[in-house]
């Protein structure tokens, strides 16, 4: 027999999570760190570290959802919603907490952002599988 | 590097007079005037500087955006309109060959991709698609070009590439939302709503967290429209305008600036179907999944 036939395999989704876990870790870090050098902004790192972990989750679930699917554009929409709704919840996260919590430090929030944010860019190559 | 005087001041002078739209807007009692005086009444006014522009504030329209926008879907429209009524049949050659093979292709777009039954789908799809391409290939035109023609004829500001403002593209990609709304309520009706409060948990516990998932995903769509060919188009139009401040830098780098405007150029070519392209399958597999009703 030239051809067996076989039943077609679900591909099997990556391994995201981890990026997740790092997050999370790093946000407990740089929170811990900030508790002893400078306790006048833990509450902002806590919080931007929690919305980043909350966001990173979303677009992990959002962009993997349609992960082998025979309906490519799916997949292709999955993760472009992901990836803009990830910025909205961080948007949606952070405005309102800068515009009615004018004590708490803008820029130590972003800061938090930005550093979570590339760190899981940078080791989504290693970390993903 | 040109101007009302001949040149600018400095290269951040020239990079935000490109980047300044002409504004009509709404100007408070009290606003300082370009030539140093108070206006005393609130008044709509077209804007002469940029100092007018930002007092303007959220009541302000983009006159060249609007207009170039309005001209380039009236060149659509009339265009395939043209081809439309002389169209014979055998084989095509010219221009109608040129607007069959669109269409074609776009048909076969939304065949593949598109699940329901709407007429409508394949000329929306087209529409967008038109007018996205004319919009991007404005920025293939010298970016002093236009607007220094103008200014000789005294229109101080003007952006030509209408995707390179997001406004615009925003505001089309909000029309996309609003029939992806309209879409999934006349198919769906109440199902719509069930659908964002039960998936992917069906269970009535998880109602608050799926709709906070769903609409997040529904919110993000017209984000991922227009805000991914802004940033795309004004990048691009950017990067035009940096290699432009090398005219005015001796021969030298005239000539390697022409030379890079060339490679960027042609460069720019692929992107500028490539981001209509998006915006069209996009816009297809929205309405799509509006249509989708399980």
């Amino acid at each position: 027999m030239v051809f067996e036939q076989v039943r077609a395999k679900p591909v099997p989704r990556p391994s995201a999570w981890r990026l997740v876990t790092l997050q999370a870790v790093v946000a407990l870090i740089i929170g811990l760190v900030v508790v002893v050098m400078a306790p006048g902004v833990w509450l902002e790192v806590v919080m931007a570290g929690a919305l980043c972990v909350l966001a990173q989750s979303y677009f992990t679930w959002r962009s993997l959802r349609h992960f082998g699917s025979r309906y490519t554009a799916l997949f292709v929409v999955a993760t472009s919603q992901g990836l803009f709704g990830k910025w909205i919840i961080l948007a949606a996260g952070l405005i309102p907490v800068w515009v009615t919590q004018p004590d708490l430090s803008a820029i130590t929030m972003l800061l938090v952002v930005v550093v979570l944010n590339t760190l899981s860019a940078m080791l989504a190559p290693i970390l993903v599988k | 590097m040109a101007s009302e005087a001949g040149s600018y001041a400095n290269a951040g002078e020239y990079i935000s007079h490109h980047l300044t739209n002409l504004t009509y807007g709404k100007l408070e009692a009290g606003a300082t005037m370009c030539d140093g005086s108070t206006l005393e009444t609130t008044q709509w006014v077209l804007g002469g500087c940029s100092a007018e522009f930002n007092q303007m504030g959220f009541m302000a329209f983009h006159v060249d955006s609007m207009i170039w926008s309005i001209l380039l879907g009236v060149i659509f429209l009339f265009t395939f309109w043209r081809v439309g009524k002389k169209a014979t049949e055998g084989v095509p050659t010219g221009m109608q060959n040129f607007v069959e093979t669109i269409v074609e292709f776009i048909d076969s777009q939304v065949r593949d991709t598109f699940h329901g039954r709407n007429p409508w789908i394949a000329p929306i799809a087209l529409t967008v698609f038109v007018w996205v391409f004319l919009s991007n290939l404005m920025d293939i035109i010298p970016v002093d070009l236009i607007p220094y023609t103008l200014e000789l004829l005294g229109v101080k500001y003007q952006k030509i590439v209408p995707s390179t403002d997001p406004n615009i593209t925003l505001g089309t990609a909000v029309f996309v939302f609003f029939l992806m709304i309209y879409y999934s309520f006349k198919v769906k009706g109440f199902g719509f709503i069930k659908e964002l409060s039960f998936t992917p948990f069906n269970h009535w516990v998880f109602v608050p967290f799926n709709l906070f998932l769903e609409l997040v995903g529904l919110i993000a769509k017209p984000f991922s429209l227009g805000l991914r060919l802004f940033g795309n188009l004004y990048a691009a139009e950017m990067i035009f305008i940096l290699i432009a401040l090398m005219f005015g830098a001796g021969i030298f780098f005239a000539v390697f600036g022409g030379v890079l405007q060339m490679a960027w150029a042609i460069f720019h070519i692929m992107v500028i179907p490539l981001q209509a392209f998006i915006f069209m399958v996009l816009t297809i597999v929205y309405l799509s999944q509006a249509h989708e009703d399980h």
